[in-house]
């Protein structure tokens, strides 16, 4: 006679746990961080007494060392609160799993009392069906502790812990060295793949999706994989504060202009400030996504898309070149972005919300013509543009079938565009470039391509004198489209000129629109203008 | 605006000695929350425990950083400070007139600290 066990029961990990301890601790953890907080505020605004007592040109940079200290503890103390959210789920579910358990073992018992007391239970179906059913929780109990402690070890994982630079001369070498903006910070979730971001962010829990974009809006603003719609809130809510601290930071540079170098970095702020300015405007226009807002590096990157793109059928990504700038860009090509999206609703035949066009200013673009004959700048954007089409791809909710995303570099924006679709993975479909100086040699086979110039476009020049060595060639199987007048579906469409591809009504338009829309039937070739 | 020069002594010494004092009990508070962030890792299993360690050597680094941070910034202003006051008084030697620790405004020199 075998004996009636309920194998596992009584070996659960989680049973060896102290749930309520551990609630307890992470409770602790909280009041810590909190008294932190206030602790960290008392250091700098205690430390702006010094403003007071104390004028000299050294002055402002004293006063201003201090400052970071309260911002990183405060970063320091919404880090610790995460983690105190990540234990608190961590108890619960231990403790629930441990409840769960008590009741099993109480039936599991019941079964052994009742097995002993017929000595063929094995074949007695209801005792057998029992048993199936006690140890199908037992198993279950096990799957929940192992997903409970995965959840728990990716959001600590995950947490951010920002740090303050130590090292510096400032009181030596003028003031600026202490700057807030070269906060650093580092995380394991900067280095993942925009599918692993995904699979993070979907395994948080509500209140810890919520810790994060109250505590670490830039860094979940800023990456590839996070919901189109979260981006946006994160990016956005950060957007007044940036302003208000860039604008203090300029003023505060006013009685020091004298000098050149104070002068340069006063207008450095300006252009900032207007980024800032320009990207709140067009936000204000309606069905915009903020889905990029990076103020860390020399020039201020965005990404404004029309419409939300996780629920999309058509995406299409429009990237600049030479000079584009979100302070001097952002505005027109978000317009530029609109008008293609409504035209390619129009030749595609689609509903608004299932076409999008994004305008992605998320590399330094090439400032001068001269500095657009180095590839330096495509080639700094490439990994960028790479992870952004890949995180389209990753933010789109479970079930959801892929988008069909096409890509339009204009000008120097045709190099970062086909670098970024040569490299593997990059979830584009179709590539799109017009009036570009060149392209990257090899794309991948199940990518179209096509390119336009117009007649009179000044780019023809540089593309004769060689500057870079690839051009689009029927050889690798590019797609010259027109740039002519033409009728199309009896609306007729106006030449293409100069190094303007994105005007209302233009063939140049219509065909990036058809492209976006999936209507290779609608483009209008070369030649058949 | 111009950039003048104008000391209080005593009041930036008051300011730089709350500033430590300040800076001694943040320092006491992230001991604190370490010293419960190794308690709580020691109430964890052998997955959840290890990830929260890892968490805590983040923290570490932060705690350090913002620790040395405040201690780098007082101990500067104490050399400024203590430079801006040593060349008032060579200053008023030369002058005749002490200005320890008198308010003085203006612009007569630049402190011995290179710009």
């Amino acid at each position: 006679m075998s004996t009636a066990t309920v194998a596992g029961l009584g070996i659960g990990a989680f049973l060896a746990l102290d749930a309520s301890a551990i609630s307890q601790g992470s409770a602790n953890l909280r009041r810590g961080a909190g008294r932190l907080r206030d602790d960290g505020a008392q250091v700098a605004a205690g430390w702006k007494g010094l403003e007071a007592v104390y004028e000299s040109p050294v002055a402002p940079a004293l006063v201003s060392a201090m400052e970071p200290v309260g911002q990183v503890t405060s970063g320091m103390s919404g880090a610790m609160q995460s983690a105190s959210v990540a234990l608190d789920d961590y108890a619960r579910a231990v403790e629930s799993l441990q409840a769960r358990h008590r009741s099993v073992a109480v039936d599991a018992a019941g079964f052994s009392r009742a097995a002993a007391s017929r000595p063929d239970w094995q074949s007695e179906p209801s005792l057998l069906a029992r048993q199936k059913s006690l140890q199908r929780s037992v198993s279950t109990m096990q799957s929940d502790f192992e997903d409970a402690r995965e959840q728990c070890v990716a959001i600590l994982d995950g947490i951010v812990a920002p740090t303050v630079q130590v090292t510096g001369t400032f009181t030596t070498s003028g003031t600026g060295l202490w700057d807030p903006k070269k906060l650093s910070s580092t995380s394991s979730l900067e280095s993942m793949t925009p599918v692993r971001v995904n699979v993070w962010w979907t395994s948080l829990s509500p209140a810890a999706q919520s810790m994060y974009l109250a505590t670490e809006p830039r860094l979940i603003g800023g990456l590839d994989g996070i919901p189109s719609s979260v981006r946006d809130m994160a990016n956005r809510s950060r957007l007044d504060r940036e302003l208000a601290r860039l604008t203090a930071e300029r003023d505060a540079l006013n009685y020091a202009e004298r000098t050149s170098s104070w002068t340069q970095q006063s207008e450095e702020l300006d252009r900032r400030i207007n980024a800032i300015a320009t990207v709140r405007r067009v936000l204000k226009r309606p069905d915009r996504l903020l889905l990029n807002c990076d103020l860390t590096g020399p020039e201020v990157l965005a990404a404004v898309a029309v419409g939300n793109p996780d629920y999309a059928d058509r995406i299409g990504v429009l990237v600049g070149g030479k000079g584009t700038t979100v302070e001097g860009a952002l505005a027109k090509t978000d317009t530029s972005a609109q008008l293609l999206r409504a035209r390619a609703g129009m030749v595609g035949g689609y509903l608004e919300r299932e076409v999008v066009v994004i305008g992605w200013l998320g590399y330094a673009a090439p400032p001068t013509l001269a500095d657009a004959a180095s590839p330096t700048f495509a080639q700094d954007g490439q990994a960028a543009l790479r992870s952004f089409t890949q995180g389209l791809a990753a933010a789109r909710p479970s079930g959801a079938t892929a988008a069909t995303v096409t890509v339009g570099g204009h000008s120097y924006g045709a190099l970062p565009v086909t670098l970024a679709t040569q490299l593997p993975g990059s979830q584009v479909d179709n590539v799109v470039t017009y009036g570009g100086p060149g392209i990257a040699k090899t794309l991948p086979d199940d990518v179209s391509r096509y390119w336009m110039a117009n007649s009179d476009d000044l780019i023809r020049g540089v593309v004769r004198s060689g500057w870079y060595k690839y051009q689009p060639s029927t050889d690798d199987d590019w797609v010259e489209l027109s740039t002519d007048a033409v009728q199309v579906d009896g609306v007729g469409l106006v030449e293409g000129n100069d190094h303007n591809y994105l005007v209302d009504g233009t063939s140049t338009q219509h065909n990036l629109a058809a492209v976006i829309a999936g209507r290779p039937d609608k483009v209008v070739l070369h030649g058949q203008g | 605006m111009d950039a003048g020069w104008r000391i209080d002594g005593a009041g930036v010494r008051d300011v730089i000695e709350r500033g430590d004092t300040d800076a001694q009990q943040l320092s006491s508070g992230l001991g604190e929350v370490s010293a419960t962030l190794d308690d709580v890792v020691g109430l964890l299993d052998d997955v959840v425990g290890p990830a929260l360690r890892r968490f805590d050597e983040r923290w570490q680094e932060s705690a350090t950083s913002v620790d040395r941070r405040t201690a780098a910034v007082i101990e500067a202003a104490r050399v400024v400070i203590r430079d801006h006051i040593s060349t008032d008084e060579d200053m008023a030697g030369l002058a005749g007139s002490g200005l320890r620790d008198a308010e003085t405004v203006g612009a007569r020199f630049s402190p011995r600290i290179s710009q």
